[in-house]
C-alpha cells in the first residue's frame, strides 16, 4: 500500500501527469465523436470534424507516449516544487486580473446580473483609477515593502501606461482624463 | 532579380522618422527585456504584438523584430554581471562572462558580447537576404499535397527539436491542432468545436493566446517562484559598480578581431541553426561554443575568455535573422518568435509565405532593411546604454509581474475590444503555466496553431483537385511521397535517438565542467 505522500509524488512524475492527460483527453475524444458536426460531410467531402479528432487523438497518443517511454519515472524540477498553495497563489493572481479587467474597463461580460453591480461602482471604467489600485494591491502582495513604495510605483506606472498607450493611439478608458 | 520599384517603394517605408523611431523604440525595449531575469524575447514581442495593429508595415516590423535583436543580445548583460543569463539564450554566456566579471574585465565582456552579437547578426542577415527568396522560387513550385506534407514535416521537426523530450514536443503540437480548429472552418466558414459558446465562434485569437502563453503564463510562473521564495539573484552591487567607472578597461580592436574564429563558428552554426524549426537561438548558442570550445583547446575557453564570450554570443544572436527563412520561403515559422512576426505581418494583411515575394515584394525589402538596419541600433544603443541596463537585471520580480500582467489584460483587450479576449487569455495563461511546470515547449503549440488553417486548406483543395480522393490527394507526385516517408522516418528516428535531449544534455555538460579557477559564487 502507498502512503498518501508517495502518491503525492508519483502524481507528480511523468507517468502521474500522463494518466491525468490521458483521462482528460480519453474525455474530450469521447465528447467528439459524439457531437453530430464532427460527421458533417461539406460540399467537397471532407468531415468537418477531421482535424479536430487528429489533434485529439494525437494529444492522446502522446499522453499515451509519455506513460511508457524512458522518461516516466522523471520529475521535472518545477514539478516537484510546486505547492497547492502557489497554485493557489496563481489563481488569485488571475481572479484579480479578471476583477481588474471588469472595473477599469467596466466590462460586463454580457452578463445582466453584473451591469447592477458595476452601475453601483462609482469610479467603475476609469483605467488610471483602478491600475495604479490593483498594481499596488498586486505589488504589495508580492513582497513590495513598504506599502508606501507600492503605491508610489503603482500611481507612477499607470499614468506612464496610460500615457504611452494614448501616444500608441490605443484609448485606455478614463472618463475624467479624457473629458 | 531585384524588383527596383518595390526596394524604392521599402526604403520610403524604412527610412521615415516614424519606423526608425519605433526601431529605436523596440531595440530600447528588447535589451531592457533581454537583461531583466524572466522576461524573454518571446515575452517581449508577445506582449508588443498587440500593439503593431495601430502601426504602419515597416514600423511594426521594426518594433518586433528591433525587440527581437535586442532582447537575444540583452541576455548577455545580467549573464555576465550577475551569472543569472536574462534569458536561457544567454546561459552558454555565463561560462566565460561571469568569470571575466569577477576579474574585473565586465566592461570587456560586455562589449565582446556586443560586438560580436552585432557582427554575427548582420552577416546572418545578409545570408537570410540571399537564401530566402532562393528557397521561396524552389516553394511557388509546391502544390497543395507538398505543402501539406511540408507543415507536416516541419510541426515534426518542431516536436522533435523542441525542449528535451520528443513526446512533450509533439503533445505541444497536438493541443496547437486542436485549439486552431476551434471556430469557423477556413474553407466553407462553418462553426465547429466551439463547445457550443457563442463566443467561440470566431475561433480562438492569436494575440490573447499568444499573451497567455508567454506573457501571463512565465508570469504565474515568477508568482509560483517568488511564493516558495526561490529568487535567488546573484547580486554583486560592488562589481557592477565598477561598470559605471569610466577607468574601467575597455575592449581594443585587436581583442575584437582575435575573436574571428569563435565569432565565424557562431555565425555558421547560428545561421544552421536558425534555419531549422524548432532548434533556437539558445542551442545555437551552446552548440557554437562546444564547437569553439573543441576546436580551439588551446585558448582554455570556459576559464574566463572572450573567445568563450564571441562564441556563445554570435551563436545566438546568428539565429535572428535565419529564423525568418522558413517564414518567408515556406510559411511555416521555424520558431515561436518567428510565428509572432508572421502574426504581425498577417495583422497587416500580408500573408508570409513565398507569394509575398510576387504579392507584398516592398514588405519583403522593408523587413530586410528593417533587419540590417537594426543592428546598427543595435550596437549603438547597446553601447552606450550596456551598462545602464545591467542595473536592470536588479529589478525585483515583485515590481514587474503586475506591471506585465497588467499589460497584458491591456494587450488581450486593445487588439478587437473583445471582454472574452480577455479571458481565453486568463485561461491560457493557466495552460502556459502548466506547460511551463511540466517543460512542455510553448513553441510547437503557437506554430501549429498557426499552420493548422493552411494545413487543412491545403488538404482540402488537394481533395477538390482529385474529386475526394485521398491516396491521390496526399501522394500525388515524387515529392509529396519523399515528404510523407520524410515524416514517417522523421518521427520513428526523433523517438529512438531523442535528438533535442541529447542537446540538452550536452549543454548540461557544459554547465557541470569543473572550473579550477572559479571562486566561490557569492549570493
Amino acid at each position: 500500500m502507498s502512503t498518501p505522500s508517495e502518491r503525492q509524488e508519483w502524481l507528480r512524475t511523468n507517468r502521474g501527469v500522463a494518466v491525468c492527460l490521458t483521462v482528460l483527453c480519453s474525455g474530450l475524444l469521447v465528447y467528439l465523436l459524439n457531437q453530430d458536426w464532427v460527421f458533417d460531410k461539406q460540399r467537397d467531402g471532407f468531415q468537418l470534424g477531421f482535424f479536430s479528432v487528429m489533434g485529439a487523438v494525437a494529444m492522446l497518443i502522446c499522453s499515451l507516449a509519455l506513460l511508457i517511454d524512458r522518461q516516466k519515472s522523471a520529475t521535472t524540477p518545477e514539478m516537484a516544487d510546486i505547492r497547492l498553495r502557489h497554485v493557489a497563489n496563481c489563481l488569485l493572481a488571475l481572479g484579480l486580473m479578471g476583477l481588474y479587467f471588469i472595473l477599469a474597463w467596466n466590462s460586463h461580460f454580457a452578463q445582466d446580473w453584473l451591469r447592477p453591480i458595476l452601475d453601483l461602482i462609482p469610479m467603475a471604467g476609469e483605467f488610471v483609477f483602478w491600475t495604479p489600485i490593483f498594481l499596488a494591491i498586486g505589488m504589495h502582495l508580492l513582497g513590495v515593502r513598504p506599502w508606501r513604495s507600492a503605491i508610489i510605483a503603482g500611481v507612477v506606472i499607470g499614468l506612464v501606461i496610460f500615457g504611452l498607450f494614448r501616444v500608441i493611439g490605443i484609448t485606455l478608458p478614463s472618463n475624467y482624463l479624457l473629458s | 532579380m531585384i524588383n527596383i520599384d518595390a526596394l524604392n517603394d521599402a526604403v520610403a517605408m524604412v527610412f521615415t522618422f516614424q519606423t526608425l523611431l519605433w526601431l529605436a523604440i523596440g531595440v530600447t525595449i528588447g535589451v531592457g527585456v533581454g537583461a531583466m531575469p524572466g522576461l524573454t524575447a518571446t515575452t517581449g514581442v508577445a506582449l508588443m504584438l498587440p500593439l503593431t495593429f495601430t502601426l504602419d508595415q515597416a514600423a511594426a516590423l521594426g518594433l518586433l523584430i528591433g525587440l527581437y535583436k535586442g532582447a537575444i543580445y540583452g541576455g548577455s548583460i545580467s549573464a555576465i554581471s550577475f551569472a543569472t543569463p536574462g534569458t536561457s539564450e544567454a546561459a552558454a554566456t555565463v561560462f566565460d562572462g561571469h568569470k571575466l566579471m569577477r576579474r574585473g574585465k565586465g566592461k570587456k565582456a560586455l562589449l565582446m558580447a556586443l560586438y560580436s552579437s552585432v557582427t554575427a547578426d548582420f552577416l546572418s542577415d545578409l545570408i537570410t537576404i540571399m537564401i530566402a527568396p532562393l528557397l521561396a522560387l524552389v516553394a511557388l513550385q509546391f502544390g497543395p499535397s507538398e505543402r501539406f506534407w511540408l507543415m507536416a514535416l516541419a510541426v515534426c521537426l518542431l516536436g522533435a527539436l523542441s525542449g528535451s523530450h520528443f513526446a512533450k514536443g509533439m503533445l505541444s503540437a497536438a493541443i496547437g491542432l486542436f485549439i486552431g480548429t476551434i471556430g469557423a472552418d477556413p474553407v466553407s466558414s462553418v462553426p465547429r468545436n466551439t463547445f457550443d459558446l457563442w463566443w467561440l465562434g470566431d475561433g480562438i485569437h492569436l494575440i490573447p493566446l499568444v499573451v497567455g502563453i508567454f506573457a501571463m503564463g512565465a508570469m504565474l510562473e515568477k508568482v509560483v517562484e517568488i511564493s516558495a521564495a526561490k529568487q535567488r539573484i546573484q547580486r554583486l552591487g560592488g562589481t557592477v559598480k565598477s561598470l559605471f567607472t569610466m577607468g574601467g578597461e575597455s575592449l581594443t580592436f585587436r581583442e575584437y578581431i582575435s575573436c574571428w574564429k569563435e565569432m565565424a563558428i557562431g555565425l555558421g552554426v547560428g545561421t544552421f541553426v536558425g534555419m531549422l524549426p524548432g532548434l533556437g537561438s539558445t542551442v545555437g548558442a551552446f552548440l557554437s561554443y562546444g564547437v569553439a570550445k573543441q576546436v580551439s583547446p588551446e585558448k582554455k575557453i570556459g576559464t574566463g575568455k572572450l573567445e568563450g564570450v564571441a562564441a556563445a554570443e554570435a551563436g545566438n544572436n546568428a539565429t535572428v535573422g535565419p529564423t525568418l527563412v522558413p517564414l518567408l520561403a515556406f510559411g511555416i515559422p521555424g520558431s515561436a518568435v518567428a510565428a509572432l512576426i508572421g502574426a504581425a505581418l498577417m495583422l497587416q494583411g500580408a500573408t508570409p509565405g513565398p507569394r509575398m515575394f510576387e504579392l507584398y515584394p516592398q514588405i519583403i525589402y522593408a523587413l530586410f532593411l528593417v533587419l540590417l538596419i537594426g543592428n546598427i541600433f543595435n550596437l549603438g544603443i547597446g553601447r552606450i546604454f550596456a551598462f545602464v541596463y545591467a542595473k536592470l537585471g536588479e529589478l525585483p520580480a515583485p515590481l514587474l509581474v503586475p506591471i506585465v500582467m497588467a499589460m497584458a489584460v491591456i494587450g488581450a483587450y486593445s487588439y478587437a475590444n473583445n471582454p472574452w479576449d480577455v479571458l481565453v487569455m486568463l485561461v491560457f495563461g493557466v495552460v502556459g503555466l502548466f506547460m511551463r511546470t511540466f517543460r512542455i515547449p510553448e513553441a510547437p503549440l503557437i506554430i501549429t496553431f498557426l499552420l493548422a488553417p493552411q494545413a487543412e486548406e491545403n488538404l482540402r483543395r488537394g481533395l477538390l483537385i482529385n474529386e475526394g480522393d485521398w491516396i491521390a490527394t496526399l501522394l500525388n507526385s515524387p515529392l509529396a511521397i519523399g515528404l510523407a516517408i520524410g515524416v514517417v522516418v522523421l518521427t520513428y528516428i526523433s523517438s529512438r535517438i531523442r535528438i533535442a535531449e541529447r542537446m540538452m544534455e550536452m549543454s548540461e555538460e557544459q554547465e557541470k565542467e569543473p572550473d579550477d579557477n572559479e571562486p566561490d559564487r557569492r549570493s
